[in-house]
Order: C-alpha cells, then structure tokens, then sequence
C-alpha cells in the first residue's frame, strides 16, 4: 500500500496528456486549482464532469465512479474449488486510479476460531461471531485498459506496469492486487474511483463497469452478474466521506447517487420445480454505508414483503450487518409448498429501530439441481432499484500512513 | 428480452412483474429471429423468420407471472387474478420477448410498472440468467409508434459496453477448452405491425489488458446471435485474456436522394436526408468449459453508455 495524506485538504493529481503527473492543491470545498501544465483535453473532460448531474443513479447499466460486487466466493478447501473471476474496465480515454476494499463477511468460531459462515459451521456449543475484516488495495488503469483477476490469486503484476517487463504499452498502469484474505472468503468488493496511487482522494468521474463470474468446477458451474455502479453526481470536495445523496450537516451537497429506497426481486419460491430442476435461491445483502475509517460495521433490518402469483402477500425481517447472503430456504415463508406458487415478486428495504431507511445494495444466487440428479448449476442476476432514498448514505475512506 | 431460445434443447422461463401497487396491462410480442432453413446456418442466404406473435397479459398489483416458452402458460379458471393465456411458441425458436405496458383498451401507458427475469436452461441442468432490458416511458401517448427518443420513451444507448473473457482463451478457473462468448443484439428500431424487421450496421472498439486496440464492422437484422470473433476480427484474442468491447450503432439515411444509407450524421445523407439511428440491445452469454467436454455458461447484461434518440417501435395493430 502506498503512501497517503491524512487529514480534510489533500493533493489531487491531474492527469497531463503530455508531460506526466502534474499536481494541483484541492482543498474540502474548495474549488479547484489547475495547473497550467494541462491540456485543453483535460480540462475539457474535468470540467464536464464539474457540471452536476441530477440524473446520476445506482444501477448495472452505465459507468460509474463506485463498484459494489455485492458477492465475492472463494472457497479451495477439501471437497470444494470456487472461486471468482473479477473484470475491470476503464471506460475512458485517460488513466484512471482505483481504490478497492474487500470486505469479509465471514466470522471465525467463537473457541475453536476456524472461519464459518453460520453456528452450523462450528462445533457444537460454539457461535460464529462475525467479523468485518477490511483489505484495500490500489491501482491504476492505462486508458480503457481492462483488467481480470482470481479473487484467490490476486494481480500481482498489472499489464502495462513498467516495473515488469511486457509488452510495451502508451499508459503506464501500476499498483496491484491481493487476493483475498481468508480462503474460504466470502464478501463483498467495493471500488471507488481516484485521482491517483500516490495521494488518493475520491474524483467526478463516471469511468469504471465491472463484472463478477463466480466459477465452480463442481458441476462445472459459472455465474455473472453486472457489479452495480454508483455514479457520481459531478460534484466532489474530495474528502474521505463520500456522501449518496444529500442530507445533514455532513453531507449537505450530493456528491454519488443516492441509493435506492426499495429494491425489487423477481424469484422462485424455493423447492420450485422449473424445467426439471428444482431451484433454491439466495439473495446476498449488503448497507449502502460502509465506515472503512472506523471499521465500524453498520446493521440494518431487511424487511421483505413477498407477493406470489395470487397477489397473497407474506412480509419477514431478517438482520443484516455489514453482509447477509441469505439463503431463502432458512424460511419456509419463501418455500412452494408454503406459498403455493412458482415465483414471486419481493420487496426488500432496509431500516433500523427508528424507523430509518439503511439502504441495502445486493445481487440474487439461483441453484437449479436436476431433477433426475447431478450437480447443482447456478446463475446470478442483479435486484432491481426502485425510489431514491430520501437522505444521504457515507462511505468513509479510511486515511492512510 | 433479446434472447429467448425454445429449440427442442434449451428451454427459456419468463419472469415477468408488475412492481406497482395498481392493476397493470402488458402487451407481450415473441419476434423470432431463428432463420429460415432451421438445418442450415443464418446468413444472408438464409434469413430470420421474423415471425411476431403477441399476447396481453393484465397483472394484479405486484404480481409475478412466470410461463416456461416452449409451453406457454393456461390459465387457472379457480384464480380470479389469473394473468391470462401465453401462447407456446412455434419450436425453433430463437429470438426476442418484448413486453409493453398499456391500458386496458390495449394503448401504451407509461406506469414504468414492468421489471422481467428470464432464465435459459440446458438439457443438462446448466443455466444462465439476465434481467430483461428496461425502457422507461416519460410522456407516453396512446397512438401505437413508440418514440424512443428521450420525449416519449428514453433513448436507447449510443453505445453498448461489455467486459469479457477473450475468445479462445481457457477460462482462468476451470482452465478447459477455450471460452466462447456469444452476443445476442436486436435492433431498437421495429415495425411490429408490418412485420418489418430492424437493420443496424455495428462499429465494434475492442481494447485489452496491453492496450492493445481493434475496431471492425458487422450488421445485425432483425435478431443475431454469433460468436465474438465470427462477428468481426476485432474480437480476437492475441494473447490477451480479457476484452473490453464498445459497440457503436450506425444510423441510416431516411430521405434525401440515398435513403437507407448509413450515416453517423445527417450531412452524411446527401439532397436533405435525416440520419436515424435504430439503436441496438443485447445480451452476452460466455460459456465456460472444464475437463471433459462439460461446460458452464452465465449469460450478463451489457453496459450503456450515452443516449441516441431516434427509434421507432411500432406496436402491431389490434384486430
């Protein structure tokens, strides 16, 4: 990990077309200060991207400044071999810099300390206590330069890294990537665009689109789902509070779009039998906030209100804190022989006791195991983003040495 | 939903739901796009059906209607919220779904009620899955030719954008046979009513990890589905493993003395002409091969980038 300045007013570099990285002083709500090093070019797209737009959204369809891949599987364990192929592209014509965080949602046994997802994975009297286990790393892109990696291997060599020999690129990419921390590992990547490796600091751009294919040989199965963008709304004071949306003190201008009020799930009810298969889901879930300074992991109720096909409607809250990967099958309310329907239509919105709304990002698993035998196969497919949440949700980045 | 196969072998389950709290209307049209001479491969020779088939569908609040393609969905005469029939499609199929919704009297609406899955599941139990592509209405008017031009409907994208596996490489995981990608695009632009099929002439911009970069052309009418690099040579791996694509529709000359020329602006179509873009959609389905001839394929919905108004859509006439 690279050096990076503490504190609210920090150094932004600016990318100069010709002659390498030139710096210019940004301060929190400050305006900027260009240096005269740049090209028309630059300033052309940096302004552009100064102008605010209301229309930014959450969403898998457009570049954004924010990744979320809401589910990263790696387990090469005894009897297993999953893991998760990760893309990342920059969809612009100059260099971009990216700060990724992986979260871990799994938890060690409470005495034997071996990693589970649930109690069911520790021995007997034992809880798993959940932890929220950060690693961030960084790196930068050359221009519309792509990037694939094994969440168990890592990256540690980006192509186009003068450091390593290759072949010869125009850019200059640099940084890399760990692999995850734990194996098994399952949790969440969250990516934010930045000005640079060096001195980081969150930017107005709208330049990244990801994708996760979640690959088993087992079956074999592969699983893709678009990683969901948080686009910026133009405006950034280029703090490490990134503020989704607008409201209260700490957040009184929008810099990223708000998250969602509600998000839609269209899905089999569990037991299902779907051309000769029967198909069992999980949804994974996790806030819209998260507090990487503190490492402080926030907790939410999703409340979910299910419709079946005979518009009979059945509603159930379960906890999240800082990554659920609900299987739907832990409640029979989402089971066919309750529901008495193949599929349904379900709401899903986070709050907590006030009640205030934790919006709640996430992406849906969907198992279909032969009828007649053999090994599950699985797919992935986003939720749908339904209303604004009203206030703002923060990331907080954390400050580095 | 650009692709939707019922062939015999795979099979393809619609999701379809009405997110909103009220009583909403769907007029739904299958368009498929399998070619003439189902024993031969498409080509110029050998072109899509283009046969349309459509249905409605009246859905309670919030209720899920799911149907399996190659068998449609009976109604159930016990339930007083029943949806209403889908007919099953005529086997090959292979082409698109699409759903608008209406009023009751069958006139477009603009509730943005609709949201859709659809699921394509192998004879051998593999499956991928997509979210239908959404199209949202702002100020929809009850005659039958949608406006996709940011007034009436919004825009459908100037660009489509993907991340893929190379062509021809082994997936990094499995590390089999080589990956095949394989894209699914449909013009925006369709005349239901007569049956007249939408062309678009694709620009493709593929880049890679060593910033290599390849452009190329092909053409998409009605419905296509083809391999990466059998669309154009721009896809090729060369060593890489992992692609960044960029797909720019054309427009089309309409008017002026060269109608049905392509155009990137209106100065391009001589004696008056407008440059009309017809957009594009789609989908891309990877499949990735293990040890021992088995394979897994996960289908992702593409990235958009811009708007690019422009596209018709014209509903069939009701009888």
């Amino acid at each position: 990990m690279m050096g990076r300045c503490k504190g609210k007013a920090r150094e932004m570099s600016v990318r100069d077309g010709r002659t390498g990285w030139t710096k210019a002083s940004i301060g929190r709500g400050s305006a900027a200060t260009l240096s005269h090093g740049l090209v028309l070019m630059s300033i052309a797209v940096f302004l552009s991207a100064w102008s605010t737009r209301s229309d930014a959204v959450v969403g898998s369809e457009r570049p954004a400044a924010i990744l979320v891949f809401p589910l990263i599987a790696l387990d090469t364990g005894a009897g297993s071999n999953r893991d998760t192929e990760i893309e990342i592209a920059n969809t612009q014509s100059t260099e971009v810099a990216v700060e990724c965080f992986y979260v871990n949602g799994l938890g060690s046994c409470s005495a034997s300390l071996t990693v589970c997802e649930t109690a069911a994975d520790c021995p007997v009297g034992e809880n798993c206590v959940v932890g929220w286990q950060t690693t961030d790393f960084l790196f930068k892109l050359t221009p519309r330069q792509v990037i694939s990696w094994r969440a168990g291997q890592g990256l540690p060599q980006l192509p186009c890294d003068p450091a390593f020999p290759g072949p010869s690129c125009l850019g200059e990419s640099a940084g890399s990537i760990p692999s995850t921390p734990t194996d098994p590992f399952l949790g969440e990547l969250k990516c934010v665009e930045v000005s640079d490796t060096v001195n980081p600091v969150p930017v107005a751009a709208n330049d990244l689109i990801g994708t996760a294919t979640i690959v088993d040989h087992a079956g074999p199965d592969a699983a893709s789902y678009s990683a969901i963008g948080i686009e910026s709304t133009g405006v950034n004071n280029h703090d490490l509070v990134l503020c989704l949306g607008a409201g209260g003190s700490t957040c009184p201008q929008a810099e990223y779009a708000p998250c969602p009020a509600v998000l839609g799930m269209n899905h089999f009810f569990d037991n299902a039998t779907v051309v000769n298969g029967t198909v069992r889901s999980s949804v994974t879930l996790v806030p819209c906030s998260q507090d990487f300074a503190g490492q402080q992991p926030t907790s939410a109720v999703a409340t979910f209100m299910i419709t079946n096909e005979f518009e009979l409607r059945t509603s159930l809250a379960v906890s999240v804190r800082c990554f659920r990967d609900l299987h739907l099958a832990e409640n029979p309310i989402f089971g066919v022989a309750l529901q008495g329907s193949l599929a349904g239509y379900t709401r899903i919105q986070g709050i907590t006791n006030g009640p205030i709304n934790v919006p709640l990002l996430g992406v849906v698993t969907e198992e279909h195991t032969p009828t007649g035998g053999g090994a599950a196969r699985r797919a992935a497919f986003g939720l749908t983003a339904l209303g604004r949440n009203p206030g703002a949700d923060i990331i907080t980045l954390p400050a580095l040495p | 939903m650009p692709k939707v196969i019922a062939d015999g072998q795979r099979d393809t389950v619609i999701e379809l739901v009405n997110n909103l709290n009220m009583v909403t209307s769907a007029l739904c049209i299958y368009v498929n796009g399998a070619p003439v001479d189902p024993m031969q491969p498409p080509g110029p020779a050998n072109p899509p059906t283009w046969m349309v088939v459509d249905f409605t569908l009246v859905m309670t609040a919030r209720q899920p209607v799911v149907w399996t393609v190659s068998q449609g969905r009976v109604p159930d005469p016990t339930n007083p919220t029943d949806p209403g029939v889908v007919p099953p499609v005529q086997q090959p199929f292979t082409g698109e779904l699409k759903c608008v919704e209406t009023d009751v009297t069958g006139a477009p609406l603009g509730g943005n009620a609709l949201t859709a899955e659809a699921t394509i599941i192998d004879p051998d139990g593999d499956v991928g899955k997509y979210d239908g592509i959404t199209i949202p209405g702002i100020s929809v008017n009850s005659d039958p030719v949608l406006h996709l031009d940011d007034v009436e409907y919004g825009a459908c994208p100037a660009e489509l954008r993907f991340t893929h596996p190379a062509d021809g490489e082994p997936d990094l995981v499995l590390q089999g046979d080589p990956v095949s990608n394989f894209l699914t695009l449909v013009p925006c632009t369709q005349n239901l009513d007569l049956g007249s099929p939408g062309q678009v002439l694709v620009m493709a911009d593929v880049s890679d990890e060593f910033e290599q970069r390849l452009s190329g052309t092909f053409q998409v009418d009605c419905w296509r589905e083809s391999t990466l690099t059998a669309l154009s040579p721009a896809f090729m791996s060369l060593g890489s493993t992992v692609k960044y694509s960029r797909l720019v529709p054309r427009g089309k000359c309409e008017g002026g003395t060269s109608p049905g020329t392509f155009c990137k602006v209106n100065s391009d179509c001589p004696g008056g002409g407008e440059c009309r873009f017809p957009g594009l959609l789609g989908v891309l389905e990877t499949v990735h091969p293990a040890t021992a001839g088995a394979a897994a394929s996960a289908i992702r919905n593409l990235h958009t980038f811009g708007s690019m108004p422009g596209a018709t859509m014209t509903l069939p006439s009701l009888p």
